[in-house]
């Protein structure tokens, strides 16, 4: 079994490969490089890909079916206000159905108790079974080992990337750390986080600034670090920031294009409510445990840090604002201020 | 109506307002000040006459209107899941 340990701000993921295709260890370790480390077999959390062929018209048992459509149920109610749930349902379900019969999954699904939590997530036609108790996961992906493919053939490192993705983002808030949609800057020794939803301009915001300046323009990990927190550099965004870099985080934003530049300060509970609502990536797939570690931590963000409205044009000229802001005394509350 | 505070909330108090987490649906929600009182109040398991009584005394209102208003927040929290039947006859 080939192997390597990504360090993703010390919660350890080990990835385990079966022998069927040499590249894709080598692959994927290029892929994380900075966060690979050699010669560590220690882990928090184990993620096994193996490989798997579907084939149609196999039978589902009827036990299983229950069971995921149990955890369907769990995770639709996550959405109380979703306009449509049973079409929800339905979609979920047909998306999930075809993986049931596999024999692999089968198995493994059968292997695990059924009072266990599990949560599962299809990436591009594979799919991916995480046990909430103990944290690992397996990525059954789909076709795994074909010498000769069609060119228009789906990349395993894609997916094996997204898996990664989203077995992080589900467990760092049992280490206490949490991966947020934003991007983060580093100006002048200060660490800016910049929240927002897709297309409200946060890669915009990270090509304003110098390469050394940014530390993720899309996903960026939060912790506490003594008394104060530091944001940091993870292995998910675009080309500015695969360097492992961390901040002292000074202020939060929340950020809006608009026709000018301003900066207005938001109550801290307005923050924290909008920050679990929008902003931490797979909230809703959460274990309990780990809903509990996030909401304590983001708590705790509220009372240690500021945190304003980012209205600005796209031009780099807003940060005239924010450095303003930085000087002023008192920019952090509490002891880590 | 007697009602209790679920025990799949999380809540915390920021800034004298609280933040609150619904655990089963993960929906956030914020009380300001005036709602932090009377939740404060519910927490320490004063009952409603309680309640009323001690936000006619803080904030010169009428019984009758303190009476309505928890009614009303106490079936909005109910609805959101902060709040439970009670099982116990006095609660």
């Amino acid at each position: 079994m080939n192997r390597i340990t990504l360090n993703i701000s010390d919660y350890k993921l080990q990835c385990l490969f079966p022998g069927f295709d040499y590249l894709l260890k080598r692959r994927v370790a290029a892929r994380f490089a900075p966060y690979v480390q050699e010669n560590d077999s220690s882990a928090h959390g184990r993620l096994s890909v193996q490989p798997i062929t579907m084939r149609e018209h196999e039978h589902t048992e009827p036990q299983l079916e229950k069971r995921i459509k149990n955890w369907i149920e769990g995770y639709l109610s996550k959405f109380p206000f979703a306009p449509d749930p049973e079409a929800e349902r339905n979609s979920l379900f047909s998306r999930i159905r075809p993986f049931l019969s596999v024999p692999e999954i089968n198995r493994h699904l059968h292997g695990m108790p059924g009072d266990e939590p599990v949560s599962v997530l299809t990436i591009d036609q594979s799919f991916l079974v995480q046990n909430q108790t103990t944290g690992d996961s397996v990525l059954f992906l789909k076709s795994g080992f074909r010498w000769v493919k069609p060119f228009w053939d789906y990349s395993p490192i894609s997916v094996i990337g997204k898996a990664v993705y989203y077995v992080a983002a589900t467990s760092l808030p049992l280490s206490n750390t949490i991966m947020l949609h934003g991007t983060g800057i580093e100006r002048e020794k200060a660490g800016l986080l910049f929240l927002g939803s897709s297309g409200s301009g946060k890669t915009t915001i990270a090509r304003f600034c110098r390469e050394e300046e940014v530390l993720g323009d899309d996903a960026i990990l939060l912790k506490k670090k003594d008394n104060h927190y530091v944001i940091s550099s993870c292995p998910f965004n675009s080309g500015k920031s695969i360097y492992l870099k961390e901040s002292r985080l000074a202020m939060v934003l929340f950020i809006e294009q608009d026709t000018y530049h301003d900066l207005e300060e938001i109550s801290s509970a307005t923050a924290g409510s909008m920050i679990l609502k929008n902003h931490i990536h797979y909230f809703r797939n959460f274990s309990a445990d780990a809903v509990r570690s996030t909401f304590q931590q983001v708590a705790d963000l509220c009372r240690t840090v500021p945190f304003y409205r980012l209205h600005f044009k796209k031009e780099p000229s807003f940060f005239t604002k924010i450095d303003q802001q930085l000087t002023e005394p008192c920019a952090c509350r509490g002891p880590g201020g | 109506m007697p009602f209790v505070i679920s025990k799949a909330i999380l809540f915390e108090e920021i800034n004298r307002e609280w933040l609150v987490l619904n655990l089963h649906t993960n929906v956030p929600y914020i009380f300001n000040e005036m709602a932090a009182v009377v939740f404060k109040m519910m927490r320490n398991q004063t009952d409603s006459i309680g309640i009323v009584h001690e936000l006619c005394r803080a904030f010169d209102v009428t019984s009758e209107k303190a009476l309505e208003d928890l009614r009303l927040f106490q079936e909005d929290l109910f609805q959101k899941g902060v709040l439970e039947m009670s099982v116990l006859p006095n609660a």
